[in-house]
């Protein structure tokens, strides 16, 4: 009875030690990046003076500054809303992606289809936007921006345009006179 | 005798079981995402028609496009080059940053500081960047681009821009007359 009691106290002794030394977890690190995010910003149609729908972060003012944003599950590297076919997925998620502004603003980006209106089989892709109107009033000058995504499990992930934070020429959107 | 030996197999199971319970751990999807890779174009200062390192995808001939792309490790959200304190570490890795164009153009970008003469004490940044200068014969109109990260564990990450693939203004590069 007593080498019954020996033998099974040694196994489990194993058996948490090999707990321990088996799992690859304590010796993850312990930041990890959650979403794959990628943002921009693009002019929109409202009051343009330049060429809608491309890439620019110079801007007039009563112009329109569209964030566009992508999140992809890291694990997988596919989009979580599956191109507009798991937006049930988004909602369990509890998936926000949000763009701020340095003077405080905060705009939330939807998760649509763009174009939005495709004709016949019209190539069409899924990502999330928003935008922010300029006011004809706003004083030139730049203003910097950031992109975050969070999640119900508390994943935090934010985008910051490249160079931000340094002495780089116009990482910021940039406000110029109409 | 026939009683230790069923706790020696009880013992056994308990012992093997931490080793299938690191199964997910270890191996991960197989589309796991290894870098998280952002990218954007700037406009070069050669021969530069509008504001120089603006991010922009409208070019005029003549004018420079710069690559800029920043490219992190995704298991701990870090600069594998740890903000140019650890080249040693890229090369290791054999990391390489590509830009390619639909016309067959390749160019390899390079890790480097930003700005590249910076006064002390001014912030910086390091990330990867290359230009390339838009033949004055260049035929207009619009060019695809994307860019590839690999490294020598044969890991490769492809970046394309927002809205790729569908019928959006944005994502390739637009070339126009002077």
């Amino acid at each position: 009875m007593r080498r019954t009691a020996r033998v099974l106290g040694t196994a489990i002794v194993f058996a948490i030690l090999m707990l321990f030394l088996s799992t690859d977890a304590p010796a993850a690190p312990r930041v990890r990046v959650a979403y794959w995010l990628m943002a921009d910003v693009i002019r929109g149609g409202s009051n343009a003076v330049g060429a809608v729908g491309v890439q620019t972060n110079v801007f007039k003012q009563g112009e329109e500054v569209v964030f566009r944003a992508r999140v992809l599950d890291i694990g997988n590297g596919q989009d979580p809303g599956q191109q507009g076919k798991g937006i049930k997925a988004l909602q369990d998620l509890g998936l926000k992606v949000t763009a701020y502004l340095e003077d405080g603003q905060s705009f939330p980006l939807s998760y649509g289809r763009h174009p939005a209106q495709v004709q016949g089989r019209e190539a069409a892709t899924w990502f999330w936007s928003s935008a922010w109107k300029i006011p004809a009033s706003r004083a030139p000058g730049s203003v910097k921006w950031w992109v975050i995504v969070t999640d119900k499990s508390g994943a935090s992930v934010r985008f910051d345009p490249i160079g931000a934070g340094t002495a780089l020429p116009p990482i910021a959107i940039i406000i110029e006179k109409r | 005798m026939r009683r230790n030996l069923i706790l020696l197999l009880c013992s056994g199971l308990l012992l093997a079981l931490p080793l299938f319970s690191t199964g997910p751990a270890s191996a991960g999807p197989q589309g796991r995402l290894v870098y998280w890779v952002m990218v954007d174009l700037v406009r070069g200062s050669v021969q530069a028609t509008a504001t120089v390192c603006a991010q922009t995808n409208v070019f005029k001939h003549g004018e420079e496009v710069v690559w800029r792309a920043r490219v992190l490790d995704v298991a701990s959200s870090e600069d594998p080059g740890d903000g140019g304190k650890n080249l040693v570490a890229i090369q290791e890795r054999g990391l390489k940053v590509t830009a390619y164009l639909e016309n067959g153009l390749s160019l390899p970008l390079r890790y480097g500081q930003h700005p590249g003469r910076a006064t002390p004490g001014d912030p910086v940044a390091w990330f990867w960047a290359t230009g390339w200068k838009i033949p004055d014969d260049f035929p207009t109109g619009t060019l695809k681009w994307w860019v590839v990260v690999t490294d020598k564990t044969g890991a490769f990450v492809r970046f394309d821009p927002i809205g790729a693939g569908a019928n959006l203004p944005a994502p390739s590069i637009i070339v126009e007359r002077r």
